[in-house]
């Protein structure tokens, strides 16, 4: 199939990640940080080099501060539930993922003032804006680095900036750009960066972390074994062991680790290249279906891979069975998990058509992405079915 | 004669490996070991080294930024 959905999950993965994942599942997948035998140690070891790989990748001064999480959710959620107390103002934005929008739901309910500020309807956010809502109750500034619906790149450079003149940290959601969009931690003074490791990083499902700069001070919000000053009943005050109770996932962050290592081999850079080449091509083609309307800015430059259209008078889930029953095209349909984003750019609650191509995805790909969409819209004006060649089934039968 | 080895013990799990990494990184003989229950009643891991080298592998430790909690 042509897997335009790599905004959920990157798909396929670097060959390293599969064979990395498959070595340490049967080699190293004892627990890591418990027992002291040779098979035990070793999987520590996988644990230290994911580690330091991420770092590397990010330009992280300090790897122990990477707190290994089974996703960005469970990431913000440490950071935002860590963080906040009663009485504490937040600011944030309504183009942000239910990963966001739903713990500072529920903090808000704990006595948590939570701002939104407002995007534009391209999505983009003003660091004015959002500084001007800084007062002196503020605690977090939490914003999304790309948006998963329309993919504009929010300006962290300019946001951090505003807020570290007001002595306020913010904390990153980099669902859409960690491996894909260049992130500088220690250039940028991030405070806190929450990342999954099955998008753009190429691990699999089940990784992800949260960087926490040392001027933050968070509290724990899971509480377990460590391996680590044992004789306590509290959490340590060391890092990661404070943030990471029960046992990790050791192949799941082996992969992670050898997507990181793929990345920066390849080079971020190269990657920002390929992926802004073939978004270009397909908003190109998809801007000139009749009936189709491309959400966002035009402007490649400040956009992620990620593209949500809609076609006059159709219902997007109907666009999206299309593609994958008569075309083989894997995209996603509704509002991915960011209503109030599609309330920004007037598409709720039907939601969009988004297709996310990724690092491996051809420019072939996107011109049948189109070629596909065209066709689909077509019918919907003719009213009438052209059938197509039968895809190639995702998982061969028999 | 039987060797004579200490043992550097650290904070986390994760000094531990950075310290091993150090050490092999200068070619200095080294070994990931549970800590020995009289020197703490913690489950976590330690660093052996032969005794000869403990002075080396301080520097070294040192020079890396890595501090330990003690050498046994």
């Amino acid at each position: 199939m042509i897997y335009l959905d790599n905004a959920a999950t990157s798909h396929p993965k670097p060959e390293s990640v599969y064979k990395r994942i498959d070595f340490v599942l049967r080699n190293a997948s004892a627990n890591p940080g418990r027992s002291g035998h040779r098979m035990a140690i070793e999987a520590n070891r996988v644990i230290f080099e994911g580690r330091e790989s991420i770092a590397r990748l990010f330009n992280i001064r300090h790897p122990e501060r990477i707190i290994f999480a089974c996703n960005a959710t469970a990431a913000l959620n440490l950071a935002l539930k860590g963080l906040l107390q009663p009485g504490d103002h937040a600011i944030t934005s309504d183009m942000e993922h239910n990963s966001v929008v739903r713990p500072l739901k529920f903090l808000s309910q704990q006595g948590v003032n939570v701002h939104r500020a407002q995007a534009s309807r391209e999505g983009s956010l003003d660091p004015d804006e959002i500084s001007s809502a800084i007062t002196c109750e503020t605690r977090l500034i939490a914003v999304t680095h790309a948006s998963n619906v329309i993919g504009t790149i929010t300006p962290i450079a300019e946001i951090i900036k505003a807020a570290h003149n007001k002595e306020v940290p913010v904390l990153i959601d980099a669902a859409q750009t960690a491996g894909a969009v260049p992130i500088d931690v220690e250039a940028l003074d991030v405070d806190m960066l929450a990342c999954p490791g099955h998008k753009g990083l190429f691990g699999p499902q089940g990784t992800g972390f949260l960087y926490v700069s040392p001027k933050i001070n968070l509290n724990p919000t899971v509480f377990g074994g460590t391996g680590s000053r044992s004789d306590l009943d509290r959490m340590p005050d060391f890092l990661p062991d404070r943030y990471e109770a029960g046992t990790l996932n050791t192949p799941g962050i082996a992969g992670l680790g050898a997507g990181a290592e793929f990345i920066f081999s390849e080079g971020v850079g190269a990657v920002r290249m390929h992926e802004k080449h073939i978004l270009s091509r397909l908003i190109d083609g998809l801007t000139r279906i009749p009936g189709v309307r491309v959400y966002g800015t035009g402007d490649i430059e400040r956009r992620a891979a990620v593209v949500s259209f809609t076609i006059e008078g159709m219902d997007p889930a109907a666009i999206g069975d299309r593609l994958d029953t008569d075309f083989g095209i894997g995209v996603r349909v509704g509002i991915h998990c960011a209503p109030d984003a599609h309330k920004v750019i007037g598409s709720y609650p039907k939601g969009t058509v988004r297709m996310s191509p990724g690092y491996f995805t051809t420019p072939e790909d996107i011109d049948r992405a189109i070629e596909a969409t065209g066709v689909i819209a077509a019918d919907r004006e003719n009213h009438r079915y052209i059938p197509v060649s039968s895809p190639q089934p995702a998982i061969p039968r028999g | 004669m039987e060797e004579q080895y200490k043992i550097f013990v650290f904070k986390s799990t994760y000094l531990t490996f950075k310290a091993e990494r150090a050490l092999k990184g200068a070619r200095v003989a080294c070994k990931v070991v549970t800590k020995p229950r009289d020197i703490s009643s913690d489950c976590g891991l330690a660093i052996r080294v032969s005794a000869s080298d403990e002075q080396a592998a301080s520097k070294i430790m040192g020079d890396s930024g890595i501090t330990s909690l003690g050498v046994w």
